[in-house]
């Protein structure tokens, strides 16, 4: 009798347990063009991605990888998010490993500025990164990663005051229901109910994929002497991050992707690729006007805002780093044609659809 | 570490492995080490105070059982005593200890009067000393109250009474004495526990029992369900109609007061079902606090079935001492001289009432709106006990039936309209805004409020209002079968299995998703916590 009473309780709590987590799989946070991708990951099939992409939006906005796979055949998987925390690259790697064998990771280095850092630290940045993340025990140490990183990037440059900031000590990280429960005011959406669909492989499919804003007024932003060094935390950061390849045995690529910022911004992301440089490793400055002219990218026509590229611009910006790849000589065999790689085909033609009508209908 | 906190959760949990791991024998000095660590850990430097107050009580103790021994053996070795001896001796006994009581009464109250009262005490002395012309700034004191504060002092106050009248035997232990006063669950906000009640209870080791268990966790989910899909929401509604009482005129105003009322009602209520839930996994019982209050159906009533052990500590240790007292008693024959039998027969107890209930309004604070609010309850109630012959006639008159439903719904919303009113001083942020929110009330009859949409803009959404409303709608029938005598978790525990475990994970559910708590809300504590 007493063991029956035991075993009730565990199938109580084990059917709490479900309904628990069914509840907390609705309630988590809403679906985005930014971070379905991310969510996507474990849809791929095993042994099929030799490469992944970080980075911020900067990123979302300038990788296609339909592009990529079209006309290469690459098979290349964009794990950037919205103003990405840095942190997350080595778990997120960590986690590919587990089902496939990657050769190389290109990294955007916009995440690394001072002043994105402590934005990515944002508790909506964070928790978008992370709670998209597919492994549900992965999770934790992603999580765990950006505290770490948190917590020496608050000691560098100094916790902003506003409370919007990640707090360490918040365990609402390890129960999204915490926070987002409450959006049962607004009621729930069909896509809180259903898979996350990733039908463009994360490629642009913004509302504003379309858009056009005439940039070439700021181009003396670019217009700068590479001058000073990298701070101290970007430094250890980086050297984290190299270690780590070398590590795991995975090439690294840092980029700078075409965006316009301050002169003193700009100057940073380029100290950032000019030590990555020093250190060996393989970049690309999309600041350097020689690398823009040879990727084709119009500066009146391919960017959507100051900050991002449009489809048009991210398409250039993406096959100029795939020919910079092959040139180079990283791992990039043509999978076209693969029985594995029928999905790519599929999205890659789905996408170049959806990107023709786009054009078509903006004229 | 708050009730409602990841934290104390997992405190409980592990201190009822700890408590039913250790042998039966022990298991009291799991509860005194638990409720230490939970004191200190929510107050290092204010816990000391509540020591202090233990000690005081329990040397008190210790001194008047000694008395009342030595009492009792004189008795025993003198049977030939004569009864004018007796008087003497008992007299002679009852002065030393009345001693005795007075310090202990005068040295627990002390930290209390001290930590809640001297800065308002200190202010008024000030403003009146300014008045004759002294020049100065008031002294202050800026010191965190202690946790429970003013619940503890009571029942530690209601230990030495009980052991002075002879009712109990003092406690030699003063580590279990420390835990009748620090028992971690109620420390917070009480109830005011007995010594007779609690002590047996808490010393005794409990066997684990399943159902008292399952019953303890039901409750503590029942009180969560209160305070957080019914406490929180209505406080959202009365911080916005309190915080910006100059904007609402009307029957605005009396929604808040109502409002405010449903609030402290599921958020004390349904602290006491946490607290009490936490026990009854000890397989402790607490003292009842509610017996359904809003079905009252007169002020006295009311009283009687809101914060019972607060209205039975002053009926039990002010109103029947003072009223029974020899003062009053003469009081009584001389004022029977001057305005007759009826009133000279109520009046000591009308004096008596009024000072347990401006004891009731002081306790809540340092402030003349909770005396105004105390005295709101004591003029209420010696007012209709004095014009209860004018009721009866009027009644007989109008030829009313008091036994039928409507009459009785009638005083419950009489009782529910009067004391509503009554909770506009314990609310509002001071008193002349309280009498100017009284004032606004009445300076405008603007009923369409109540259906013109005003009722959605106090900070609450439609689909916020239609949950509390459905809230308020089971509490309302669970509260009425209550009522009707009927168990609720008992009739539970006696359907299909399958049925229980919806009702209860559908509970759980519903907490988690419609709970008021994360970071969209800024989550209060317990109303009765600042007390």
């Amino acid at each position: 009798m007493k063991n029956k009473k035991w075993l009730r309780s565990v199938a109580f709590i084990l059917l709490l347990a479900v309904a628990f987590v069914g509840v907390s799989q609705c309630y988590g946070i809403p679906n985005s063009y930014d971070t379905r991708n991310l969510a996507a990951f474990d849809d791929e099939k095993e042994g099929t991605i030799d490469g992944l992409v970080f980075g911020t939006s900067v990123i979302g906005y300038s990788w296609n990888t339909p592009a990529a796979w079209q006309d290469y055949g690459m098979a290349i998987y964009h794990m950037g998010t919205s103003e990405q925390p840095f942190a997350v690259i080595r778990p997120f790697m960590d986690y590919a490993l587990k089902k496939h064998d990657i050769k190389y990771a290109v990294i955007d280095v916009h995440g690394l500025r001072s002043k994105t850092v402590i934005s990515s630290l944002k508790a909506t940045k964070v928790r978008s990164a992370y709670l998209n993340f597919p492994g549900e025990f992965s999770r934790f140490k992603v999580l765990h990663a950006i505290f770490d990183y948190a917590e020496m990037a608050f000691e560098f440059y100094g916790k902003p005051k506003d409370g919007k900031y990640v707090n360490l000590n918040d365990k609402s990280y390890y129960l999204p229901l915490y926070i987002f429960h409450s959006r049962w005011v607004d009621g729930l959406k069909k896509s809180d109910f259903v898979t996350v669909e990733n039908k463009y492989m994360g490629a642009n499919d913004r509302k504003n994929a379309f858009g056009v804003m005439d940039c070439s007024g700021y181009l003396n932003l670019w217009d700068y002497e590479i001058t000073g060094e990298i701070d101290g935390f970007q430094r250890q950061q980086l050297e984290m991050l190299f270690e780590y390849g070398k590590e795991k045995n995975i090439e690294l690529i840092f980029i700078s992707l075409p965006s316009f910022r301050t002169k003193d911004e700009q100057r940073e992301l380029s100290n950032l690729i000019k030590f990555c440089n020093e250190q060996g490793y393989d970049t690309i400055d999309f600041a350097d006007e020689t690398v823009l002219n040879e990727a084709g990218i119009d500066l009146k026509k391919d960017f959507v805002n100051k900050g991002h590229l449009n489809s048009r611009g991210g398409i250039k910006s993406t096959k100029y780093v795939c020919e910079f790849l092959k040139e180079k000589g990283y791992y990039t065999p043509d999978h076209r044609g693969e029985e594995l790689y029928k999905s790519w085909n599929k999205s890659a033609k789905a996408y170049f659809n959806f990107y023709e009508n786009g054009w078509k209908n903006k004229k | 570490m708050t009730l409602i906190s990841v934290e104390f959760a997992l405190f409980w949990l592990v201190t009822a492995l700890l408590y039913f791991v250790f042998p039966l024998k022990y298991r009291w000095t799991v509860l005194l080490g638990s409720s230490l660590l939970f004191y200190f850990w929510n107050g290092l430097g204010t816990g000391y105070f509540m020591l202090f107050t233990v000690a005081a009580v329990y040397v008190t103790g210790l001194l008047l059982d000694k008395y009342n021994n030595e009492h009792k053996d004189y008795l025993k070795s003198h049977p030939d005593m004569t009864r004018d001896e007796k008087k003497a001796l008992k007299q002679k006994m009852q002065k030393k200890k009345r001693c005795i009581l007075s310090a202990g009464l005068v040295v627990s109250f002390a930290f209390l009067v001290f930590l809640k009262y001297f800065n308002f005490l200190s202010g008024q002395a000030f403003s009146v000393l300014s008045l004759f012309g002294v020049k100065g700034t008031a002294p202050k004191i800026d010191l965190a109250l202690p946790l429970g504060i003013s619940f503890y002092t009571l029942q530690a106050t209601s230990y030495i009474v009980d052991v002075y009248r002879g009712k109990l035997a003092a406690e030699k232990n003063f580590a279990k004495m420390t835990l009748f006063v620090s028992f971690f669950p109620q420390i917070i906000q009480g109830p005011i526990g007995r010594f007779g009640h609690m002590a047996p209870q808490l010393f005794e080791g409990h066997r684990f029992d399943f159902r008292e268990a399952k019953f303890g966790t039901q409750l503590f989910l029942w009180g969560l369900i209160k305070k957080l899909t019914l406490a929180e929401y209505m406080g959202i509604i009365a911080d916005e109609i309190f915080g910006n009482y100059t904007q609402y005129k009307g029957l605005i105003i009396l929604f808040g007061a109502m409002v405010y009322g449903v609030q402290v009602y599921a958020d004390f209520s349904g602290g006491m079902d946490m607290i009490s839930g936490v026990a009854q996994v000890f397989g402790i019982k607490m003292a009842v606090n509610f017996e359904r209050p809003y079905f009252a159906r007169s002020v006295s009533e009311f009283w009687r079935r809101w914060h019972i052990t607060l209205g039975a500590w002053m009926r039990d240790y002010v109103f029947y001492p003072l009223s029974l007292s020899k003062a009053f008693a003469n009081m009584g024959k001389k004022t029977r001289k001057v305005f007759g039998t009826y009133i000279g027969k109520m009046l000591p107890t009308f004096l008596a009432s009024f000072i347990a209930f401006f004891l009731v309004g002081v306790w809540h604070g340092s402030s003349y709106k909770y005396v105004v609010y105390g005295l709101w309850n004591s003029v209420i109630i010696s007012g209709s006990i004095l014009l209860e012959p004018v009721y009866k006639k009027i009644i007989e008159k109008l030829k009313i039936n008091t036994e039928c439903f409507s009459w009785q719904l009638f005083q419950i919303l009489r009782t529910f309209l009067l004391v509503s009113v009554g909770r506009i001083f314990s609310r509002a942020d001071s008193l002349m805004i309280s009498f100017n929110m009284i004032k606004n009330m009445f300076s405008e009859f603007n009923p369409w409020v109540l259906t013109n949409g005003t009722l959605y803009t106090f900070g609450l959404q439609p689909r916020q209002m239609f949950l509390v409303f459905l809230v308020i709608i089971v509490l309302f029938v669970v509260s009425l079968m209550q009522e009707k005598g009927m168990k609720i978790r008992e009739s539970l525990e006696k359907q299909n299995m399958l049925f229980q475990w919806l009702v209860i994970i559908g509970a759980i559910i519903f907490v988690a998703i419609y709970g008021a708590y994360g970071d969209q809300f800024n989550a209060a504590d317990f109303v009765y916590q600042q007390f």
